[in-house]
């Protein structure tokens, strides 16, 4: 059923070019109905722990299975839910730009593969769809493709993110190697056999990997602002609920299984709370609107991570809360940057003071949100909030008390984000004299989706003392934590404790650090990691450049020499690692027995190439290769090889005629001035020439195993009933090989004669014509 | 076989490593198109001495039968090189191969 | 066994077809007999019926298995495609057809030596033919001095690598005194390697590092890709690709498996380098057929750890990513020839625009560009999965990291190409290709797809 949904969901993408033809600027309310039938689909199923599972690629137990666990299905809610609205904002806000149908086939398939991955009980099938949306997020990202660096960021974000994902498969694959099945509960209920194994390290680094790229955790962080070039509806889609709250997830999803180990809470803890004071920080010496918003999701990030990473019962049940918490105000947000962008041509915020009085409905969105943001009762971000602040108490530990510390910190610049997002952009009965406003109000669409975002944020907050909703939230972090859930405490007042008032000197401090903070833009500090993504890159061209100017060069002999000096390595690593060097003094003061005739072959033949070598006559030089030949075919008749000998005494007047002829139409050697290379060459082949020679001396210590000999002797005397053995070997058994040669013989004829007849000079212009094709 | 041949066999052994080694000398610094493709024909020769030389060794005649594809395959190599030659000839009027560095990077 | 003699049949057909003048039909009676061909070696299936000719056996030069008849009913099926490209693609060089049919024909009939040869011999044969084909089509533009260039350096490269697949040959002959595979394998099981049987060994695997591309011995690849007709390129980088790759796995598996681990440092070291800068370089290029050629180098990078995997039988593994490697090559060069003919241009800056001139041509390369990449759903993704996992099983973790790293870069380039098609303006030259280079790209555009969502068929052909 949820495959089918998919799949639905997939094709529905694929059509939406098409639909938009039809449907126009109303394309995204038509489409809003598949999240929509999404979530009802949810609401109606209810969580449950049966699996659907359709078996894909068994070799691999690669399945797509789904579940409808209480993790998944309160996200799956929470992303459909999402959806739906930002459906219904995008259509509104992409009826200003070319394009929309394009637009829409990305959105649905990354909606599509959002719910993918928030369903899916197969690891493998997680992986697919995880990979689906750093590829669709590629396109939405790059959208505005004309601009340069929208294009630049769509592909870091591509990179980093289908990068992480390949080292999260990597590691998957490896506990597949462990445990045995790519099924999260199967992983789960075995979790004792990665208690130990020496493949644990690695599997985490690895999923650990894949979640903090995707969620934009340090040193992985910088893609994320760079994403904001998306157009609006899309980050406030990526940044709340969807793409880096995917690693979030994941982590979640993991962490029955490897959240005893102490590198998984480690590096989640430390990482989450470098990335969460970066972003604080940088949020609020940031100008433009969405960067400012998107710097603070990562914050946000870092510090649901530092939660899970802490690892008690209330730190995860605080970290989901604040989750859902983050996911509202942050969409509100984002979609009123949009707005505001959207209806004064600024995103300065310097410049935007005061614009309640021209935009009424989006001023609530986004005092509603911001206040949710800062922690003010009765928002769901105060709730977050007191969580966060009460499970650091309760932990009591030294870390915790870092954590509190840090926490607290960052959510001072929320508060300062926030007031910056209120009380300076919305200030009641303000009005903004610097810019002219295209319209007297943001259409109905554009405001419908922030304001939702904004009351389900209030709304939550307020119904949290309910037990049904505390009853959700339990659930949900007992998914994470199976050690006793049973329920959450989401009262809006607890009396006055430790948080509270932690709380409430947040606010103050945050208030104060408005005042006096000015609205500035900081050079933006290249962080080491970006600094490295983009050295990298740098260093990549210069090895490149490396290789075209020292190796690719055009020239054969360039190719020849540095393949001969990696291939004397590499023959010189194999007979090093045999290691058996024979004695070479030993083998060299062997006195030569041979009579005088083979001296004088033995000798001629050396004397013969040195002539080819060196000589500037083409004619001494066929003479000599003509000798070398006929030496050969002398050598052949000593071993009794009278047949061979005579074979190679004709190919070589064959060949000698060849050059001769070939010759006869060339031009003499010397008119090319340096006859040779540098000495470079000389001396790599030399080098080469004795690593054979070394190899060859080697020889007669070791002998040749003498089982194998005579089996062609006997079988072909019987079978072949002939007596020359070389000739009936060659008739019968070589059949085939005389085949091939056939082959040979007929290609070389063939491309020859192709290639030297020149039937017709038109050819010649036919061709100078026609170059590319 | 008694020592003496097998030595003086290891001594044609190192010819043809000998031969292998300055045809691919003569490949990697002779410019000349012509001379190169000597050189390759020298390696072949080389390899079909060493065939030889081991099928006589160990008594079994398939190095020897081997021996013929290789001249055979040699023969058809050195005229589809040579044709090669001709066409760059008529074209660049030059059997240098440093005339060959169009193609690059 | 028969389809050999069928094949070197076709290939003297061509010859004679010549003669006596019925070049119009040539191409659609070879289609035929290419579909005939294909399956005649598919009812042979599971069968290992004794090669024999004329009641004699040829069981110590030839076998055929599953392995071998896999392998040959693929480049038989990418031969195909490749004549169907060539019916428009010589439409203006009528008097060559026939040339060109035949060697290409002999081609296949050295690739289907390649799958199934049981002999060194046989072996030296099969490349050499293949090898000598290539040299001469790479060449076959004899008034393009890039043609002439691309011919020469492609077959001084080759024939100095056959000289080394010799003396290699040679050496292991001198070390076990046979050219039989199964007595060689014998000799390598046996322990106790001399330093002659190994140095042979390291001079077959550089041949044949020659052959694929494997860095360092490939700077002849991407001269030779881009200087040859784009029909031949199409034809070097699927099927004698993977037809080298074949025989490199047959012979490391079935000769050698005793010895792997003596060279299994050099294999490390060349499928890194061969990954590594493959991608790298193929970042900055500019001609689409050379980046085409870095990503084919990089390719064979990943297919070398399917041959490190040896051990633990990745021949599966090997197939399948063959298989999604030459159906997406085809596909683009199907995809792309047009594109160059119809531009002038063979830069990646010839696509600009083609999103907007040719929406569906556009979207087909754009499938083929990311199964190439290895981008889920499409066969790519899965072929780059089986290798690695069968790398995993084999407890190569080093290299496995090492290729997933690559496998990031690589989406870079592929990605280069595809933004070009959607983000760059047009420059309002239309792209129409013919109803061929239609069907053959929007076949191979499927069957990416379909291997990719339903693999469990062709998966489970070797095991």
């Amino acid at each position: 059923m949820i495959l089918l949904i998919l799949s639905i969901g997939l094709l529905i993408a694929f059509l939406s070019p098409s639909l938009h033809r039809i449907a126009k600027d109303n394309l995204g309310l038509l489409l809003a109905i598949y999240p929509l039938s999404f979530l009802l689909f949810l609401l109606s199923r209810g969580s449950s722990a049966t699996v659907e599972t359709h078996t894909w690629i068994e070799r691999f137990n690669i399945n797509f299975s789904f579940q409808l666990n209480e993790l998944g299905w309160l996200f799956g809610v929470l992303v459909s839910f999402f959806a739906i609205f930002i459906f219904v904002y995008a259509s509104k806000y992409m009826s200003y730009y070319k394009g929309a149908g394009r637009f829409f086939l990305a959105l649905c398939m990354f909606f599509t593969a959002m719910m993918g991955i928030v369903l899916s009980e197969n690891l493998i099938s997680l992986f697919l769809f995880w990979e689906m949306t750093s590829f669709s997020s590629f396109l939405l990202i790059g959208f505005f493709h004309e601009d340069e660096s929208s294009r630049r960021s769509a592909m870091q974000s591509m990179v980093i993110t289908v990068g992480g994902g390949l080292f999260f498969l990597l590691g998957v694959l490896l506990l597949g190697h462990v445990v045995g099945s790519y099924e999260i509960r199967d992983v789960i209920a075995q979790k004792d056999l990665l208690i130990g194994h020496s493949f644990t390290p690695y599997i985490v680094g690895l999923i650990l990997m894949g979640a903090m790229t995707k969620s934009a955790q340090f040193p992985f962080h910088f893609w994320l602002p760079n994403a904001m070039a998306a157009p609006t509806p899309v980050s406030a889609f990526l940044h709340s609920a969807t793409m880096v709250k995917a690693g979030v997830f994941l982590v979640m999803r993991m962490y029955p299984a490897l959240g005893w180990n102490e590198i998984f809470t480690t590096v989640l803890l430390l990482s989450g709370a470098i990335t969460m004071l970066l972003g604080a920080w940088r949020s609020v010496v940031r100008l433009e609107l969405k960067a400012i918003l998107a710097n603070t999701t990562i914050s946000a990030l870092g510090i649901i991570m530092m939660f899970l990473g802490l690892g008690t019962a209330k730190a995860i049940a605080a970290a989901v809360v604040f989750l859902f918490a983050h996911a509202f105000y942050k969409a509100t947000l984002f979609l009123v940057a949009g707005n505001v962008i959207k209806a004064k041509k600024d995103k300065n915020i310097g410049n935007l003071a005061g614009n309640f009085k021209d935009m009424p409905q989006t001023g609530l969105a986004s005092w509603l949100g911001a206040l949710s943001m800062a922690g003010m009762i009765p928002f769901l971000g105060f709730l977050g909030k007191e969580l966060l602040y009460g499970s650091a108490f309760e932990a009591g530990s030294l870390i915790a008390y870092i954590l509190l510390g840090a926490t607290f910190i960052s959510s001072a610049f929320f508060v300062v984000v926030a007031l910056r997002f209120s009380w300076y952009l919305f200030k009641p009965g303000s009005q903004d004299t610097g810019h002219e406003l295209n319209s007297k109000e943001l259409p109905f669409g554009l405001t419908l989706s922030p304001l939702v975002f904004s009351i389900g944020g209030l709304t939550l907050g307020l119904i949290g003392s309910l037990a049904f909703v505390q009853d959700k939230i339990a659930a949900m972090a007992g998914t994470i934590l199976p050690e006793a859930f049973e329920k959450v405490d989401l009262g809006l007042w607890h009396g006055i404790n430790g948080a509270l008032i932690l709380s409430i000197i947040t606010l103050i401090v945050g208030f104060l650090l408005f005042k006096n903070l000015n609205m500035r833009e900081s050079k933006r500090p290249v962080v080491g990691s970006e600094k490295s993504y983009f050295a990298f890159l740098s260093n990549m061209n210069k090895l490149a450049s490396f290789h075209y100017q020292q190796m690719q060069t055009g020239y054969l002999r360039n190719y020849l020499g540095v393949t001969l000096l990696f291939l004397v390595v590499m023959i010189g690593v194999a007979v090093y690692i045999v290691g058996q060097p024979a004695p070479l003094n030993e083998i060299l003061t062997v006195p030569p027995e041979y009579p005088f005739y083979q001296q004088v072959i033995i000798l001629s033949i050396p004397i013969a190439v040195g002539i080819i070598f060196f000589t500037n006559s083409r004619v001494k030089a066929i003479i000599t290769l003509g000798i070398v030949g006929f030496s050969l075919a002398l050598i052949f008749i000593y071993y009794g090889a009278p047949d061979v000998a005579i074979t190679q005494l004709l190919v070589e007047t064959l060949t000698v005629v060849f050059f001769v002829i070939i010759l006869h139409k060339l031009p003499e050697f010397k008119t090319f001035a340096p006859k040779y290379g540098n000495v470079g060459y000389f001396v790599i082949s030399l080098i080469f020439g004795l690593a054979m020679t070394y190899v060859m001396i080697q020889v007669m210590y070791f002998d040749i195993p003498d089982t194998l000999k005579g089996y062609f002797g006997e079988a072909s005397y019987l079978e072949g009933k002939g007596k020359n053995i070389v000739n009936v070997i060659l008739v019968d058994f070589r059949a085939l090989d005389t085949m091939g040669e056939i082959a040979v013989l007929a290609i070389a004829a063939t491309g020859v004669i192709s290639m030297l007849r020149l039937k017709d000079h038109s050819e010649l212009n036919k061709s100078s014509n026609k170059k590319v094709s | 076989m008694d020592q003496t041949i097998a030595v003086s066999q290891n001594w044609y052994i190192s010819l043809s490593a000998l031969l292998f080694g300055i045809g691919v000398m003569g490949v990697l610094i002779r410019r000349n198109a012509i001379v190169i493709l000597m050189c390759i024909e020298l390696m072949l020769n080389s390899v079909n001495l060493l065939l030889v030389s081991f099928s006589a060794y160990s008594g079994n005649n398939d190095g020897q039968v081997f021996v013929f594809f290789i001249m055979v395959v040699a023969a058809a190599e050195v005229a589809v090189g040579l044709a090669l030659i001709m066409s760059i000839y008529r074209n660049l009027a030059s059997t240098d191969i440093n005339m060959l560095n169009k193609l690059k990077w | 066994m028969n389809t050999l003699i069928l094949c070197v049949g076709l290939g003297l057909f061509c010859l004679v077809a010549e003669l006596i003048n019925i070049r119009k039909l040539l191409l659609p009676i070879l289609l035929v007999g290419l579909g005939v061909l294909f399956v005649f070696t598919l009812t042979t299936w599971g069968t290992e019926l004794p090669p024999s000719i004329w009641g004699f056996s040829m069981e110590t030069m030839i076998r055929f298995d599953n392995f071998s008849i896999a392998f040959s009913a693929l480049a038989i099926f990418i031969t195909a495609l490749v004549f169907m490209l060539a019916i428009d693609y010589y439409k203006t060089e009528e008097n060559h057809i026939t040339d060109y049919a035949s060697i290409l024909m002999f081609t296949l009939t050295g690739a289907l030596v390649l799958f199934s040869y049981w002999n060194m011999a046989m072996l030296y044969l099969g490349i050499e033919i293949v090898s000598i084909s290539m040299y001469i089509m790479a060449g076959s533009r004899k008034f393009d001095t890039r043609s002439n260039e691309a011919g020469f350096k492609y077959f001084l490269m080759g024939a100095f690598a056959s000289g080394f697949l010799l003396m290699g040959i040679a050496m292991v002959y001198g070390a076990t005194g046979s050219f039989v595979i199964e007595e060689i394998a014998l000799y390598a099981n046996g322990g106790n390697l001399s330093p002659l049987f190994i140095t042979g060994l390291v001079l077959i695997l550089i041949a044949f590092f020659f052959k694929v591309s494997a860095v360092p011995f490939h700077f002849w690849s991407p001269d030779v890709y881009e200087g040859s007709p784009a029909l031949v390129t199409a034809f070097m980088s699927t099927l004698v690709k993977i037809t080298m790759f074949g025989a490199f796995y047959r012979l490391l598996s079935l000769a050698f498996p005793g010895a792997i681990s003596e060279v299994y440092t050099i294999l490390f070291i060349v499928a890194t380098l061969t990954m590594s800068l493959g991608n790298l370089i193929a970042i900055t290029q500019v001609s689409f057929k050379r980046i085409l050629a870095y990503s084919g180098i990089s390719h064979a990078g990943y297919m070398l750890i399917a041959i490190m995997a040896i051990p633990v039988d990745s021949s599966a593994a090997l197939f399948y990513y063959t298989i999604s490697y030459a159906i997406a090559g085809v596909g683009i060069f199907a995809a792309a020839i047009p594109v160059f003919f119809f531009m002038n241009n063979e830069k990646v800056e010839a696509f600009n625009g083609l999103g907007k001139k040719n929406p569906a041509l556009a979207f087909i390369i754009t499938i083929l560009m990311l199964s190439m990449a290895g981008i889920p759903p499409f066969a790519g993704f899965l072929a780059k999965y089986y290798v690695f996992s069968k790398a995993v099983e084999f407890n190569l973790y080093a290299i496995t990291i090492i290729a997933i790293i690559n496998s990031i870069i690589g989406v870079y380039y592929y990605f280069k190409v595809i933004l070009a098609m959607y983000t760059q303006e047009p420059d309002g030259i239309e792209v129409k290709p013919t109803t061929l280079y239609w069907t053959v790209a929007i076949a191979c555009a499927l069957l990416v797809i379909v291997i990719g969502i339903l693999p469990n068929t062709l998966m489970g052909l070797m095991s």
